[in-house]
């Protein structure tokens, strides 16, 4: 009889049931004195008590389908099987690792970035690039700054910091003007001395349709949190010669991405530890069809919920405006997260303060 | 008393003995009296009263037993560590009462100036206890759960010899979780000259649920078997961090971050690696990680790799299955939304998203085995960058004496796919020319 088969337990069943009625019912001529009854009592309590053990035992095993045979219990048996490549063939050689499957970045255009004074070589590079995710599959068009020092051979094997700049200005036809303006900023304070060499991506917050302005992964629809935290900086390493790590990775955004920039900054502190943004978005912007969110979806997309809730990560953030909308992430922000105001700012990004203070902050640990 | 503690099984082993002897003792008085009078009331009751006594007596002594063999069991599996686990009463584990501290606020303009010294952020692994060997069959000294505490590793005398295992806590430093009582295996080449500036390769090795860590070690056998595969050169040193499946116990969360609740998938994505990488001398890139684990730890396995294909690489889910439907010990998992569920179903992933690119080994076997069929269509729906492999056994059940058989060749396609960093002088690993390639 097989060790998972219903009639094992019944059999077993039964013959605890008529065990216990036999006891109850011969009770009398165990309960004799003498030797033998004295053994007989023993045996039939024994019996008993291992059949009901045995019937728990075996209706667990077959819930659980631990074992699936007598022989495997008590391990006499010893079957082996081979590992088996799935894929077969040509071009499936496994060379053990994958170097990364970077997925695709594609610089589209390069324009040069004017730098102070004589030269325009200066000030370094802008590319528009088109990036794919390998793994959140979406594609978005942007721009990256790379620094002119980039370049010279003394900083060859320097991993550069980088900081990621969110806004809808980034999509559209004055996309290019805006990347350009921060470009040119950022040439100018590292000409000056007053900002470390930097790559700057700059990229729209919407980067697929039906995703909103959130950055966030839409249940059943695209995962703009995981291009942002995992494909962004996968990509950006592997063309560029940027930092792995999060001390040196910065988002920013403005109002509107402000959302965007906290939200990515305070649920992904291991890949960016720096963000700037405009107080007072702490609630997604909606989503058009957001048919799969639900109200606890929603909660844990609530920036207040996650400061009050989740721990407080080891993140800086620079609010860029009034200090009145700041106060509910001033009253729940502590150590290990700081943070910081600028007044006076007037929407108007990037002021050069912005990146003068993350390019400070880049590199320290919270 | 402890529950899987010795003296426990003793007491109720002995609680079971008395309660049978005291069955035969008072058997003889359960029975009619011969003088007693015709059916009068006063019979009925006291043939009731007899029948209950018999009745209480075989009942009371059957319980006794079935506890005793189920404290066994218990402790044999290592379901639950301790009552307080069994019972569901352990600490609250997302405790972040806000603190009134004031804000770190600066003001614009009165920032420290850069290049200042770095704050620390909290050391996140803490050490209970280490142990010689890798597991208590060999090399002896089992790691004692009242031993040292501390943040840094101490190397035992023979150390390179022999291993040594770590019983540690591993904080969540950014999801409040913690592993409470993980084990980290530490092969002797991690403690030899030769390796001294090789980065190790992890794998992340999570139990079924439910499960102690212990059992990965006593039960599975893993850093025993890594040992001895090193040792004839059949698979690469490695560092294993093994852990409970649920870190918020007794819980089964399926390594899900579950809406407005524990956030188990990134606990073990992204806070159990920077602890162990802050922590130990191991890899830091893809390629050094990977993650291995049993039942529900395969379906995380796999999942942790699917969903962080940048952080591990290879994954190994033995007898794992690819979806988990709410249960008694879940609870609401996905913030009842249909949307989030399907994005924890590998299965719905593996058709509706991009394939993540990584290794993965699955094991299952045809009879007796009901993640067969699941095993099955996982594989079907693997298509590259992912590169599938089986081990299907014709006939094995779910449990260790089948995972023990399975475990030498998934160790092997496990530890020869997963790359060291820096340069290794030894030349006993058989995998070192790809360690140098590598780097």
């Amino acid at each position: 009889m097989g060790l998972t088969s219903p009639a094992l337990i019944a059999v077993l069943a039964v013959l605890a049931g008529l065990l216990l009625i036999g006891a109850l019912s011969f009770w009398h001529v165990l309960a004799r004195p003498g030797v033998a009854p004295v053994l007989g009592r023993i045996a039939v309590v024994c019996a008993m008590d291992i059949l009901v053990a045995a019937v728990v035992l075996a209706i667990a095993n077959d819930s659980g389908g631990f074992y699936a045979s007598w022989s495997e219990l008590l391990g006499t048996e010893h079957v082996s099987g081979r590992v088996v490549a799935l894929h077969a063939g040509p071009g499936s050689v496994d060379t053990g690792r994958w170097k990364g499957h970077d997925g695709q970045l594609t610089i589209t255009s390069r324009l040069p970035v004017n730098g102070p004074g004589r030269s325009q070589a200066q000030g370094g590079k802008l590319l528009a690039v088109t990036m794919t995710g390998p793994v959140s599959g979406l594609t978005a068009s942007g721009y990256v700054y790379v620094p002119e020092q980039v370049s010279r051979a003394s900083r060859r094997h320097t991993a550069l910091p980088v900081i990621v700049v969110v806004s809808d200005r980034l999509a559209g036809s004055s996309a290019v003007t805006f990347a350009r303006q921060i470009a040119e900023t950022a040439a100018l304070q590292i000409a000056a001395g007053q900002l470390r060499p930097v790559l700057i991506a700059m990229l729209p917050p919407a980067i697929a349709p039906g995703a909103g302005r959130g950055c966030l992964d839409v249940p059943g629809g695209p995962q703009v949190a995981t291009f942002f935290t995992t494909d962004l900086p996968q990509l950006i390493r592997s063309a560029f010669r940027a930092s792995a790590n999060p001390v040196l990775w910065a988002v920013a955004g403005d109002s509107s991405a402000a959302y965007c920039a906290l939200q990515l900054a305070l649920a992904n502190s291991q890949v960016y530890s720096v963000a700037a943004a405009p107080p007072g978005y702490y609630t997604p912007p909606p989503i058009p069809r957001n048919q799969g969110t639900t109200q606890l979806l929603r909660d844990q997309d609530n920036l207040i919920y996650v400061l009050r809730h989740l721990p407080i990560q080891p993140v800086s953030v620079l609010f860029t405006g009034r200090e009145a909308a700041a106060v509910p992430v001033l009253e729940l922000a502590r150590t290990p997260m700081r943070v910081a105001i600028t007044r006076g700012t007037g929407g108007q990004w990037p002021p050069a303060q912005v990146l003068d203070w993350i390019g400070r902050l880049l590199g320290t640990e919270p | 008393m402890g529950l899987t503690s010795g003296s426990l099984l003793i007491v109720m082993v002995a609680a079971a003995i008395c309660w049978i002897a005291l069955t035969v003792v008072l058997w003889p008085r359960l029975v009619r009296r011969r003088r007693s009078r015709a059916r009068t009331q006063d019979g009925i009751g006291r043939f009731a009263a007899r029948l209950a006594g018999r009745v209480a007596l075989l009942i009371g002594s059957q319980a006794l037993v079935l506890a005793a063999f189920l404290v066994w069991l218990n402790s044999y599996f290592s379901f639950y560590d301790s009552w307080s686990e069994l019972l569901g009463n352990s600490a609250p584990v997302v405790a972040v009462a806000p603190k009134p501290t004031p804000p770190d606020l600066h003001i614009l303009g009165k920032l420290p100036p850069a290049g200042r010294p770095l704050r620390q952020l909290p050391n996140p692994v803490v050490f209970y206890g280490f142990g010689l060997g890798p597991g208590p069959g060999v090399g002896g000294l089992a790691p004692h759960p009242s031993g040292h505490t501390g943040h840094r590793l101490i190397r035992l005398p023979g150390a390179a010899v022999y291993g040594e295992i770590a019983r540690v806590q591993i904080k969540g430093l950014r999801t409040g979780l913690a592993a409470d009582t993980a084990y980290i295996y530490l092969p002797p080449q991690y403690f030899r000259r030769a390796y001294a500036h090789q980065r190790f390769p992890v794998v992340e090795t999570l139990t079924g649920y439910p499960g102690g860590a212990r059992s990965i070690i006593e039960r599975l056998g893993l850093p025993e078997t890594s040992e001895k595969l090193v040792a004839e050169q059949h698979a690469r040193p490695a560092i294993y961090v093994m852990m409970n499946v649920s870190p918020v116990f007794p819980r089964d969360t399926e390594c899900t971050n579950v809406p407005a609740g524990p956030q188990v998938l990134t606990f073990f994505a992204v806070d159990v690696p920077l602890a162990i990488e802050r922590t130990f001398r191991v890899a830091t890139s893809r390629a050094g990680w990977g993650t291995l684990g049993y039942s529900t730890g395969g379906l995380c396995a796999a999942k942790l790799a699917m969903i962080y294909p940048y952080t591990f690489s290879a994954a190994v889910s033995i007898a794992g299955y690819y979806y988990a439907d709410r249960d008694d010990t879940t609870g609401n998992l996905y913030g009842s939304s249909q949307a989030y569920r399907n994005e924890n179903d590998l299965f719905w992933r593996l058709m509706h998203l991009p394939i993540p690119p990584i290794s993965i080994l699955v094991t299952s076997s045809k009879i007796g085995e009901s993640t067969y069929p699941g095993t099955l269509r996982f594989l079907r729906l693997i298509r590259p960058p992912m590169r599938g492999y089986s081990l299907i056994l014709p006939v094995g059940g779910h449990n260790f004496g089948v995972w023990r058989e399975e475990l030498p060749q998934t160790l092997e396609w496990l530890t020869t796919r997963l790359g060291s960093e820096g340069s290794a002088s030894g030349t006993s690993s058989p995998g070192s020319h790809q360690a140098g390639a590598m780097a």
